[in-house]
């Protein structure tokens, strides 16, 4: 009975291992995390804004219907990014997530005037050639450092009624979400 | 023979007990990390390199757009006042005060993450289209049935959940963990 009940044991804390194992397996293997949904939307360098969200919808991501949402999906293997443009006059509020779901930075329309953000990021390895100026980075940016290469920008905005979402949908895609060039 | 009987004994204890508190862990939110005020929960460290594994977890799983804190807070209701499973054959009367927000908006759910509300043209409702009593309170009916007042219409499926999400909120300004006074639950009939 005893070397059963060592079995049993045994069997309780191999069961506490796997349950960790598996806890910290699944950021790493998630087939369907935010990355890979974002990503698939379409190609990197693109503001990509989502469909509108009405009711009876799936919302496999969560997004809030209540809002304009828009991404741009970058790598900055190539060099520092620089995210810009003017945002509709209305709540907004712009994020910087890396590819695990971490957001890095985030702001409202708060900033500034309301209405314009400018956003340069870059790995720790880029960030010595910014701070000697060797890419042209607008002065009024705000300078994020990133853990992580592989990061995408959401946009959520507000249109206080529902006929101004496709102008703030077009608004949003005149934005720009590029690789900074050196100077 | 007793050998291969305690091996697969403890085996089956070993994967009953390994994926069954996976599973449990990351249903219906998780273990860890989670705040509670009323019928809301929350989870602060959501989004943030603070999270907890079970919380990373859970928003790789369910590939959830995460939101900064400087953005807002998301608040889910998965049950009423008393406690009861939210049903979208039932009408609610949610009613009281949002903790500080530039704005708020507010939605339903069912369990496969489909949209599950309507009000007007909209899929929800929002802080700037509630009217108010004197006092600010407000009061909205939830219900699959045409209700007077601010009205949100749900579809009468088994379970929702309400999303109520606060957009530039002063919560946990201070570092504190208090949420402050949030709207009620309160079932009223349901058909």
């Amino acid at each position: 009975m005893i070397r059963f009940l060592q079995w049993c044991v045994g069997g309780l804390i191999l069961g506490l291992i796997i349950h960790f194992a598996v806890i910290f397996t699944i950021p790493k293997v998630a087939p369907n995390d935010v990355w890979a949904r974002v990503t698939s939307l379409g190609p990197a360098q693109t503001i990509l804004t989502f469909a509108e969200i009405k009711s009876g919808d799936d919302n496999p991501l969560q997004l809030d219907p209540a809002m304009n949402h828009a991404t741009c999906h970058v790598s900055l293997e190539k060099g520092p990014v620089s995210f810009s443009g003017e945002l509709p006059s209305s709540f907004w509020s712009v994020a910087v997530i890396d590819r695990n779901g971490t957001v890095v930075f985030s702001t409202t329309n708060r900033l500034g005037d309301g209405r314009s953000i400018n956003i340069a990021t870059f790995n720790a390895t880029q960030k010595t050639d910014i701070s000697r100026q060797k890419y042209a980075v607008a002065p009024d940016s705000i300078m994020i450092e990133v853990p992580d290469d592989d990061i995408f920008f959401l946009i959520r905005a507000w249109p206080q009624t529902p006929f101004m979402r496709t102008r703030f949908d077009e608004s949003i895609r005149t934005m720009s979400c590029r690789t900074l060039s050196q100077l | 023979m007793r050998f291969i009987f305690h091996l697969i004994t403890a085996l089956a204890i070993a994967l009953y007990v390994g994926f069954g508190l996976s599973q449990l862990s990351l249903e219906n939110g998780q273990v860890l990390g989670i705040l509670k005020a009323g019928p809301w929960t929350t989870q602060p460290s959501s989004g943030t390199d603070q999270a907890d594994p079970y919380l990373r977890a859970d928003m790789a799983r369910s590939g959830a757009m995460p939101m900064g804190r400087s953005e807002g807070m998301v608040f889910v209701a998965r049950v009423d006042s008393d406690g009861r499973t939210l049903s979208g054959t039932c009408s609610y009367r949610l009613s009281g005060r949002t903790p500080v927000a530039t704005l708020w908006t507010l939605h339903a759910r069912d369990t496969d993450q489909r949209v599950v509300s309507s009000s007007a043209d909209q899929a929800g409702m929002n802080s700037r289209q509630v009217s108010r009593f004197r006092d600010g309170r407000f009061q909205i009916k939830i219900s699959p049935e045409l209700q007077q007042g601010n009205w949100l219409r749900i579809m009468p499926v088994e379970e929702i959940q309400l999303i109520l999400t606060l957009y530039d909120t002063n919560i946990f300004l201070g570092g504190g963990s208090d949420i402050g006074e949030m709207p009620s639950i309160e079932r009223e009939n349901c058909l």
